[in-house]
């Protein structure tokens, strides 16, 4: 395992600041886990820090913590794997790891049991596991990279090296991961510069998720470029160009360079297609920049690979609104609620198709819902006032207008469907005191100009 | 449709993004360019929580929530912004922070 001192010293002005970067990152967990005990990200956070503080009994814990709320949190289940192996529980680790294998992420899982042998020096077994994961996922870099760990040991070099290439090609980066460890002389392994890079390498992939947070946190802070460094740990921990590139993205991001963020999107995409996380980031920058088309056609792909994401649903039917296709638009707004029936934003949205498609009786029962479950704004307010007086239930038409008011004393819009609503009734003087109020708010000129004029006619008369 | 909702919620995702607003604790939707936000508006690992001082720190938090609610109320098409924030409240037009009750 890596012992990475995590303390950056930076100059400033004379100053020697020291920041400890995953200190910072454990005080941020430890006190949103004092908020929330039950989140098993945090608990799985937790335990990374703790497993690369190499307090092995103390990660344990967290992931087991993690493990109670959702028993299904294989990241977290994986951790406990390796937690077992680092604490000498070698039988507890494997039964850890052999269950993983019965779930899909089966290729992950072999590559932990090959861990796990590469540990007990069966390294014939190593390889015949790590060859298999590779045949289940040919696409991850991964496994050849930990092939060439099992296949140096044995004595093999230049199978090694060959796996190690294998690795490089899969995952482009690590050309210059392994150049800057000096790993070839020509063509040739250097044994040396191997076993020093072994050193240094973390077996345990999952643990790229924490050195995407300490990049997080240096980011967020300011500290780009070590952050930029980060981010390279976290890929030569877990070969993932889309989780690289994604960070990548992430802080041209944060720094508004949008074009450049964009660029990584798209590299990430086109390094791992099967990525829901990349193809849902470069939709949403797609959409950003206005791009409806590009963006469904990312949103759709992601939507295969995952379809009960009730997220990428939701977004996808706002994109398809934007491109005039209601029924479809419907249907994923439906399909979001499916998957979660207190998807309470896409409730709102499918509501509003309907209600802007005449179906009054259903956008109401939407609206009701939504409004029942604490999602409340004046113009959802609006809405269920019209569509009452649509009903001629007047009553309530004006209830909803004046809690509309009472929740946004500007909102001009309920002032003018207030003063229709009076107008239909029959109440000239009430309709004409609220089409005043909605003139004082209104920045509609267009539609402001008609009541105005209706106004100067008098034809309602006080 | 009035305004491009689609739009309006990706440049809502940006403007948390460009924070480092931990999107997986915050949820977030836009329907006829109303903006609405729920959930835990806090920063990844943001310099606030490099603030020694507890008043600062909470001075520090107030300001990103203001300035949060400026840049989403700036984007093109947003008619209205509906905060239901677990940790923040607006009451009386100024934000404060909640007392923790979570469960």
């Amino acid at each position: 395992m890596e012992k990475k001192d995590k303390d950056i010293p930076l100059r400033s002005g004379g100053l020697h600041v020291v920041l400890d970067i995953m200190t910072e990152v454990e005080r941020v967990v430890t006190e949103e886990l004092e908020t929330h005990p039950r989140f098993p990200d945090l608990q799985n956070r937790l335990g990374l820090i703790r497993f690369q503080r190499q307090d092995f009994e103390g990660a344990k814990n967290c992931f087991e913590k993690a493990l109670l709320v959702n028993p299904k949190y294989q990241a977290a289940n994986s951790n406990l794997g390796f937690s077992l192996l680092e604490l000498g529980r070698i039988d507890s680790a494997e039964a850890v790891f052999r269950e993983a294998l019965k779930t899909e992420r089966k290729a992950h899982a072999l590559n932990e049991l090959a861990v796990l042998r590469l540990r007990q020096r069966m390294l014939l077994e190593a390889e015949g596991l790590l060859r298999e994961a590779a045949s289940i996922e040919p696409g991850n870099g991964l496994y050849p990279h930990n092939l060439a760990v099992a296949l140096f040991l044995q004595g093999k070099i230049r199978e090694a090296a060959s796996s190690l290439k294998d690795t490089a090609t899969l995952c482009a980066p690590y050309s210059q991961i392994f150049a800057e460890a000096i790993l070839f002389d020509e063509d040739r392994l250097s044994a040396e510069a191997y076993r020093e890079y072994l050193n240094r390498q973390e077996m345990n992939p999952c643990l790229s998720e924490l050195h995407d947070h300490l990049g997080h946190a240096l980011a967020a802070n300011g500290f780009l470029k070590e952050a930029e460094v980060e981010y390279c740990v976290s890929l030569r921990t877990m070969p993932s160009l889309a989780n690289y590139y994604g960070n990548l993205a992430l802080l041209y991001s944060a720094q508004e360079k949008e074009q450049e963020a964009l660029s990584y999107y798209l590299r990430a995409v086109d390094a791992e297609p099967d990525s829901v996380k990349a193809r849902v980031a470069l939709a949403f920058e797609y959409s950003a920049s206005g791009l409806a088309t590009e963006a469904m056609r990312q949103f759709e792909a992601a939507k295969a690979l995952k379809p009960g994401y009730p997220d990428l649903r939701y977004n996808l039917g706002l994109v398809y609104l934007e491109l005039e296709r209601t029924e479809d638009a419907v249907q994923e707004f439906r399909a979001a609620l499916n998957s979660n029936p207190n998807y309470l934003f896409a409730r709102n949205s499918l509501a509003l198709v309907l209600f802007e498609n005449g179906k009054l009786d259903e956008a109401l029962a939407e609206y009701e819902r939504v409004f029942s479950e604490g999602l409340l704004s004046s113009d959802i307010l609006v809405n269920i006032g019209i569509i009452y007086r649509e009903k001629r239930e007047f009553g309530k038409a004006v209830d909803s207008f004046n809690q509309a008011i009472r929740l946004n004393k500007e909102y001009a819009r309920a002032y003018y469907q207030l003063g229709q609503t009076y107008q239909a009734m029959g109440q000239r003087k009430r309709a004409r005191r609220a089409w005043k109020a909605y003139l004082e708010r209104t920045h509609d000129e267009a539609e402001a100009a008609d009541i105005r004029k209706a106004l100067e006619e008098e034809q309602f008369e006080e | 449709m009035s305004v491009e909702d689609y739009r309006i919620n990706a440049f809502v995702r940006t403007v948390f993004v460009r924070r480092w607003i931990d999107t997986s604790r915050v949820d977030f939707g836009t329907s006829n360019g109303v903006v609405y936000v729920r959930g835990i508006l806090r920063q990844v690992y943001g310099r606030k929580q490099l603030e020694d001082e507890k008043d600062e720190d909470e001075t520090s938090l107030l300001s990103l929530v203001r300035r949060i609610e400026k840049e989403i109320r700036s984007i093109p098409g947003v008619r209205d912004v509906v905060f239901r924030l677990d940790n923040f409240e607006k009451t009386g037009g100024k934000w404060k922070r909640r007392i923790k009750t979570f469960p």
